[in-house]
């Protein structure tokens, strides 16, 4: 029977995936059980139980324990999930796409566009500021588009998009967005924490609306992605060979380039600038189980998903009652990991 | 990606730089010359004219006092340990000063020695008239070259950064830690910058100003027991933990700071303020809590409680400090400080 195998290795991929998808929500339900206040696990269970749709518990847990999972603890836990997911999915993408091992979500000035866009709005418009709400998400989203779409078009050729091209204008957009952040800053008042705080990223002002809001992008951006999965495939063979297996080259860099850094965008709207997932996510994975797009790509976005609720949880509660930085959490903790990786055997 | 690693390493030096000024916890020892008659420093508040009751005491007009007090003959010569364990003497009042700190060039313009200041950084607003000195550098940066040209005969620092550079220019520099917490040593502040300018007279009149209307508000609140939970937002749950200024201000406001065990500032967990409840919110306008449902069940938001209070002035241990106490005192218990 002819795809037999073809049909093993399927059932096996799918079986990981699987796997992975639990792992994530195992962790996620530990997560959300320790927190900087310490709440009882059956108060825990009683309180989330209690939102399910026809499920009704009557506790006598605090009200204010209610809040603190259901206002702020489980929103974030969904948040970095999804930021997570979203970072090394694009980070997977945009490897893939550059054909470069160094690339993540913000190679083409993602990040500093938003950052210069979240300076400007709390530089400007103090009042207008809001941890995860307001004005600053707009505006760190239209920066992050912004920088990206400055590097297409500098980069762009009658016949193409050359992607060397793309990358330098990147780093150059980047570099002058990141210069024009830091002359505002040094220019401005002293009082910088809260913006500080943003750049570095973090989830303390996650709320359920901000996961509805970046949702409508997440999901069909994800889609996308996943489709593409097996032209990146191709890709890897040379933009020739691509072009001679069929695949629309032009269009799938301008549609992978266009949907990731959409992606990278909404999540860098909401949580900051969150280094080293988009990064590493997807080289773990590439070391471990190899480098099919058809399996990298959703099991990347899973890896970084799990890795940030863990880095946040760290976060959250390693300095409590203070918050870290999550950005430096997951250097501390995917730095020496990533470099343990790199000493075994690549498959 | 290496770009955004610089923009961050830049930050983060940037943010250790903004953790250093609010949290230099360095002391200044004052040393006294033999000679001077007058008290030291380390000064016991111990004001002449403590109003029993009522309103707060009037803000005294010092530029007056100040210009009634001009031709001040003996200059007493004033020796002092700087931020470095150096000796320091002042043999004559400095004519030309670069003052690099906000709280400084308040003090010298409210004792009428303005005058003496040619330079400064570009985040000080206060007074009105110290818009006109020439700006040689923001607070994390100084230009060396425009503050030669300014030719002056002393260069006043807050932190140390800069300060082998301006030596090596061969510039005659005091470095005194900015104040980050003792703010009633503001008091010893102002005396030693008289002392230091020639007009001793003049300051020991904005100092006691100084402690009178502090003692004033400290015998108002001798009634309160033990005021409301309270939390400070500086923005983004950025916090004050009780050994910074503004964490002492809470603890004489008889506030019961819910941030009672976090040290200096930091971003304090969301968790942790919905746990302890404030009664009482005191925020900048960069802090968005009021309109955060997250926060709608604090007792604090439940009972409209939520006052605005810019980080200025009362960040700054400067002539203005006392008008920042006042006024919270003023928000917080209407009933008391009428």
């Amino acid at each position: 029977m002819p795809g037999s195998v073809y049909g093993v290795v399927r059932r096996r991929v799918a079986v990981r995936l699987a796997v992975g998808a639990a792992a994530v929500l195992v962790i996620a339900v530990l997560a959300a059980g320790v927190g900087a206040v310490a709440i009882p696990l059956d108060d825990t269970v009683a309180i989330a139980l209690d939102r399910l749709p026809g499920v009704s518990i009557d506790g006598d847990w605090p009200a204010s324990g209610e809040t603190i999972l259901w206002k702020l603890r489980f929103p974030r836990i969904v948040m970095a999930g999804l930021v997570g997911g979203v970072l090394a999915l694009s980070g997977a993408a945009f490897q893939g796409l550059f054909r470069n091992p160094l690339a993540d979500p913000y190679l083409v000035g993602v990040a500093s566009g938003a950052g210069l866009g979240a300076a400007v709005v709390f530089l400007t418009g103090s009042s207008l500021f809001a941890v995860g709400g307001g004005l600053l998400p707009i505006a760190a989203f239209a920066g992050a588009l912004a920088a990206v779409a400055i590097a297409y078009l500098v980069a762009r050729r009658s016949d193409g998009l050359p992607l060397t091209t793309l990358i330098l204008a990147g780093v150059a957009v980047s570099a002058l967005a990141g210069a024009v952040t830091s002359l505002l800053m040094i220019r401005s008042d002293p009082s910088l924490r809260p913006l500080l705080s943003w750049l570095l990223g973090g989830f303390s002002g996650a709320r359920w609306n901000h996961a509805w809001l970046i949702l409508p992008y997440v999901v069909p951006g994800a889609v996308v992605l996943l489709a593409y999965a097996r032209v990146l495939n191709v890709m890897q063979l040379g933009d020739d060979h691509a072009r001679a297996a069929g695949v629309n080259v032009e269009r799938t860099k301008i549609v992978l380039l266009g949907v990731a850094s959409l992606l990278t965008a909404a999540a860098v709207a909401f949580s900051g600038v969150i280094g080293f997932v988009g990064l590493v996510a997807p080289h773990v994975v590439r070391r471990i189980w190899g480098a099919d797009h058809r399996f990298l790509l959703p099991m990347s976005a899973l890896v970084g998903a799990g890795f940030l609720i863990l880095a946040d949880l760290g976060a959250r509660t390693l300095a409590s009652p203070a918050e870290l930085p999550v950005g430096i959490i997951t250097a501390f903790a995917g730095a020496p990991f990533f470099l343990f990786l790199l000493t075994r055997k690549a498959r | 990606m290496k770009n955004r690693l610089l923009v961050v390493v830049a930050l983060a030096a940037l943010m250790s730089l903004v953790a250093g000024l609010a949290c230099g916890q360095a002391e200044v020892e004052l040393a006294q010359t033999p000679a001077a008659p007058e008290p030291t420093a380390t000064h016991v508040p111990e004001p002449t004219a403590t109003p029993e009751s009522g309103p707060i005491a009037v803000p005294t007009d010092t530029s007056e006092a100040a210009s009634s007090l001009t031709g001040d003959p003996v200059y007493e010569p004033v020796t002092l340990i700087d931020g470095a364990g150096q000796e320091f003497v002042f043999t004559e009042p400095p004519e030309r000063i670069v003052a690099y700190d906000s709280a400084v060039v308040e003090i010298l313009f409210a004792i009428g020695e303005g005058h003496r200041i040619i330079g400064t950084h570009d985040f000080v607003e206060f007074p009105a008239e110290a818009s006109e000195v020439t700006r040689v550098g923001s607070a994390f940066e100084i230009n060396v070259e425009s503050i030669l040209a300014l030719e002056p005969d002393l260069v006043f620092l807050f932190s140390p950064g800069f300060m082998d550079d301006l030596q090596g220019a061969g510039l005659r520099v005091l470095f005194l830690p900015s104040r980050s917490s003792g703010f009633e040593d503001t008091a010893a502040d102002i005396r030693l910058w008289g002392r230091i300018a020639g007009n001793p007279d003049a300051a020991e009149e904005l100092a006691l100003d100084f402690e009178t209307r502090l003692a004033a508000v400290k015998s108002v609140l001798t009634s309160v027991d033990a005021g409301p939970r309270v939390f400070r937002d500086e923005g983004g749950l950025w916090t004050p933990g009780p050994d910074t200024l503004i964490g002492e201000v809470l603890e004489l406001l008889k506030l019961d700071n819910i941030a009672s065990d976090v040290s200096g500032f930091e971003q304090i967990s969301p968790e942790v303020i919905v746990e302890r409840d404030p009664e009482i919110i005191i925020a900048t306008d960069f802090s968005t809590i009021d309109t955060d449902a997250a926060f709608a069940s604090l007792t604090a938001i439940k009972d409209g409680r939520v006052f605005r209070m810019p980080g200025e002035p009362l960040s700054v241990p400067g002539t203005r400090f006392i008008q920042g106490i006042e006024d919270l005192a003023r928000q917080i218990y209407p009933e008391l400080f009428p």
